[in-house]
C-alpha cells in the first residue's frame, strides 16, 4: 500500500512537468468544448480528438495525459449542456437534468454548474484514492488468468453491459455481433488468411477503430440532427453567477461521500456503470431526504449525488481497464482503442512493466480533475457562448472535423467512404433501437477474445470442456449467464405480480 | 416505441447477415491448420450471436410482444430525404478531397451541410471558408498532419 502511494508520487513527477501540465490543461479545455456541444457525448468527444493523440508525436505519457485531460474536459462539457439546456450527451447525465435544469429554470443554473465541478472535483478525488489501493491487489491477482479465463471474463463484460444498460437485450446481442465480426475483418493473424475482405486490399488491415467509432457515434449523431424537424437555436437562458457557498458545500458532504462510496462500487463493476451509478445514488438521496427533498424540482441534492457517482465511477471503470485490460462501457472501450493504438496494452503486467505509463496516467487523471475545477468556475460563461452558436455552425463543424480527424488516421480517402458507410449504419442503428456501445466494445475486444479462445483450445488439443474447467472461469460464466437471465425474469415475476394484484383487487 | 415491423425487418437482416457470415466463412481454408478452431471458428461465434439476436426480434415482432417500456429509444422510420443527402455530401467529400486540395473541399462541403441544416447559402460559404482555413493551419502547421495541401496537379 506505502509502494503503491510511493509510485503514485512518482507520477505525479511525471504529471507535473511543464509539458504535461500543458497538455493536461490544453486537454480540459477542448475536452469540455467538443464535450459540450449538444448531443456529443464524451464517447464522441475522445473519438473525433484522437488524432490529435496520435499526430503529436509525443512520448506516450504525454499523449496519455492529454487523453485524460480530454476525458475529464469533456465529461465536464457534457454535465454542462446537460443542465443549461437539458440534452444530456450520455445516459448517466439524465439524472442530473432533472434537477440540474430544474436549477436553472428557477435562475440558480450558476450554483448547479458550480455544484457539478465540485461534485465532479470530490467524486474523482475519493475514487482515485480507491483505484490508488484497489489497482494493485486487482493485478496481481489477475496475472493468474488464463486464456480461458480470460475469455470468460470478456463473456461477462459482454453480458452485463447488454443487460444493465437497459436495452432490449435481443438488440444488445446482435449490436455485440456485430461488434465481434467487424474486428475479424481483414487478415487472420494465426493463419493469414484474409477474412471478409471482399477482395479489397485497403481492408486487409481491418477497419480502423477511429473510423468506426466516428462513424458509428459522431456522423450517425449528425444525420440524427438532420432528422429532426425543428432546430432552433439553442436557448440559454441566464444562469446567474457560478458559485457554491462554503456553508451549502459542508451541508452536502455526506450526500458528496455517498455518491462518490457508490458511483466507485458500481464503477468497478462492467456493464453501465456511470448510468446505474448516478441513478442508483440519486434513489439513495431522495430516500434520504425523505418528505424534506424537492428532489425534481431542483434539489441541489439532485445534482451533487449524481455528478459525484458518475465521476467516481469514471474512476472506478479504469480499474478493469488498466489492470485486467477488460473494458467495461463504450467510453472505456473507446479509451482502450485509443491506448492501444499508442502501444499501451492495458493488463496486470503493465503496472508491473511501465509504472511510469500507469501512475502517471493516474495521476494525471487527479491534475486534469484540478484543472476542471480552476478552469471551469471561473471560464463557463465564455463556454457557453459555444451553445449559443447556430446549428448551421456548430452540425458542419462537427462533421468537418470528424472528417479531418478520420482522414488524418491513415491518409486514405477511402476511409472517408468507409466513415460515411459506418454513419448510415449507426443512424440505421440508432433508429431501431440498437445500442452502439456493444459495437465498440466488441470491435476493441474481439481479437483479443479470439487470441485467448484459440490459445485455450490449442492448449487442450479442441476440447471444449477447457471453458470450464477452473472454478473462476465457472463462476465467471455463471455470473454472464446471471447477467443477463436475472433482470428478465424480474421483470416477468414483477409483470405477473402485478397482473395478479389486478385480479384480487 | 418502435413499430412492429421494424423488428421484423431488423431481425430478417441480422439472419441474412448471419447466413451470409456462414457461407462467406465456409471460403477460409488454411492448407497446414495451425490451431484446433481455425480461422473461420470465432466469426462463426459471433454470427451465431447475430443469429440468436435477430431471431429473438422476429419472434417478439412475430407474436406482437410489446417493447419494453422504460426504453427511451428514438423512434420511426428514416426521414429519408435530407439524411441521404448528406451521406451523398459525405461521399462527395471524400471524392474531392484529393482533387481539391483540402481548404476547397472543406469549405464547399461545410457550405452544402449548413444549408442542410437551414442555414443561409452566404453566411455558410464565409464561415466554411473560416473554418475551414482554421483548421488547416491548426492540423497541418500546428499539428503537422499531412492533408491534401494543394489541389490535384499544382504544384506546392
Amino acid at each position: 500500500m506505502m509502494e503503491s502511494l510511493g509510485q503514485l508520487g512518482m507520477g505525479f513527477a511525471v504529471a507535473l512537468q511543464p509539458l504535461n501540465l500543458a497538455l493536461a490543461l490544453g486537454g480540459v479545455l477542448v475536452g469540455t468544448v467538443v464535450g459540450m456541444l449538444p448531443g456529443i457525448g464524451p464517447i464522441n468527444a475522445i473519438a473525433i480528438l484522437l488524432p490529435l493523440l496520435f499526430a503529436g508525436g509525443l512520448p506516450p505519457e504525454s499523449s496519455l495525459i492529454l487523453l485524460a485531460g480530454i476525458y475529464y474536459g469533456s465529461q465536464y462539457g457534457n454535465s454542462i449542456s446537460t443542465i443549461l439546456l437539458n440534452v444530456p450527451g450520455t445516459a448517466s447525465a439524465v439524472v442530473t437534468a432533472l434537477d440540474g435544469h430544474a436549477m436553472t429554470r428557477a435562475g440558480r443554473g450558476g450554483e448547479a454548474l458550480a455544484l457539478s465541478a465540485v461534485s465532479s472535483f470530490v467524486g474523482g478525488t475519493l475514487s482515485i484514492l480507491g483505484l490508488v489501493f484497489l489497482a494493485p491487489v486487482l493485478a496481481s491477482w489477475a496475472v493468474r488468468f488464463g486464456p480461458a479465463e480470460y475469455f470468460a471474463l470478456m463473456i461477462f463484460a459482454f453480458a452485463a453491459l447488454s443487460s444493465l444498460s437497459g436495452e432490449s437485450v435481443p438488440r444488445a446481442l446482435a449490436s455485440t455481433g456485430l461488434g465481434l465480426l467487424l474486428a475479424t475483418v481483414g487478415m487472420d493473424p494465426q493463419s493469414a488468411v484474409p477474412r471478409f475482405t471482399f477482395g479489397q486490399l485497403r481492408l486487409f488491415d481491418g477497419v480502423d477503430f477511429v473510423v468506426v467509432t466516428i462513424g458509428l457515434f459522431a456522423v450517425s449523431e449528425i444525420l440524427l440532427t438532420l432528422d429532426r424537424t425543428t432546430w432552433g437555436r439553442a436557448a440559454v437562458s441566464a444562469f446567474g453567477r457560478v458559485r457554491l457557498g462554503m456553508s451549502e458545500l459542508w451541508g452536502m458532504a455526506l450526500t458528496l461521500l455517498r455518491g462518490s462510496v457508490v458511483g466507485f462500487l458500481v464503477g468497478v463493476l462492467p456493464g453501465a456503470g456511470g448510468t446505474l451509478a448516478s441513478f442508483m445514488s440519486y434513489g439513495i438521496e431522495q430516500k434520504m431526504a425523505g418528505s424534506d427533498g424537492r428532489f425534481g424540482e431542483g434539489d441541489p441534492r439532485g445534482v451533487a449525488a449524481p455528478e459525484s457517482a458518475n465521476n467516481a465511477a469514471a474512476n472506478g471503470a479504469m480499474i478493469p481497464l488498466l489492470t485486467l485490460g477488460i473494458p467495461g462501457s463504450g467510453t472505456t472501450a473507446v479509451l482502450l482503442g485509443a491506448l492501444l493504438g499508442m502501444n499501451v496494452t492495458p493488463g496486470p503486467l503493465l503496472m508491473e512493466r511501465s509504472p511510469e505509463l500507469f501512475w502517471g496516467l493516474v495521476a494525471s487523471m487527479y491534475v486534469g480533475n484540478v484543472f476542471l475545477l480552476l478552469l471551469n468556475l471561473p471560464l463557463v460563461g465564455v463556454f457557453v457562448r459555444v451553445l449559443r452558436l447556430p446549428a448551421w455552425v456548430l452540425m458542419p463543424g462537427v462533421a468537418a472535423l470528424s472528417f479531418v480527424s478520420v482522414y488524418a488516421v491513415n491518409g486514405s480517402a477511402f476511409d472517408l467512404v468507409l466513415v460515411t458507410l459506418f454513419g448510415a449504419l449507426g443512424y440505421l442503428m440508432r433508429k431501431g433501437g440498437f445500442p452502439l456501445a456493444p459495437v465498440i466494445l466488441g470491435l476493441v475486444l474481439g481479437p483479443l477474445m479470439e487470441k485467448n479462445l484459440r490459445r485455450a483450445l490449442a492448449l487442450s488439443g479442441g476440447e471444449w470442456g477447457v471453458m470450464f474447467t477452473s472454478t473462476l472461469s465457472v463462476a465467471l460464466w455463471a455470473a454472464a449467464v446471471a447477467a443477463l437471465v436475472l433482470p428478465w425474469a424480474f421483470e416477468r415475476t414483477r409483470r405477473f405480480r402485478r397482473a395478479a394484484g389486478a385480479e384480487t383487487d | 416505441m418502435i413499430p412492429r415491423r421494424a423488428s421484423l425487418v431488423a431481425g430478417l437482416v441480422l439472419l441474412v447477415i448471419a447466413l451470409g457470415v456462414g457461407v462467406e466463412s465456409t471460403t477460409f481454408v488454411v492448407a497446414f491448420p495451425t490451431d484446433p478452431l481455425g480461422p473461420a471458428g470465432f466469426p462463426l461465434l459471433a454470427a451465431i450471436l447475430l443469429a440468436v439476436g435477430g431471431m429473438a426480434l422476429l419472434l417478439q415482432g412475430g407474436m406482437g410482444e410489446a417493447e419494453p417500456e422504460e426504453s427511451s429509444l428514438p423512434s420511426g422510420w428514416p426521414r429519408g430525404g435530407r439524411v441521404v443527402l448528406a451521406c451523398l455530401v459525405f461521399l462527395g467529400y471524400a471524392l474531392l478531397l484529393p482533387v481539391l486540395g483540402f481548404v476547397p473541399a472543406t469549405a464547399l462541403v461545410f457550405t452544402f451541410l449548413a444549408r442542410l441544416f437551414g442555414g443561409g447559402l452566404l453566411p455558410g460559404a464565409l464561415v466554411g471558408v473560416a473554418f475551414s482555413v482554421t483548421l488547416f493551419a491548426l492540423f497541418v502547421w500546428g499539428l503537422g498532419l499531412a492533408l491534401p495541401v494543394w489541389p490535384l496537379g499544382v504544384a506546392p
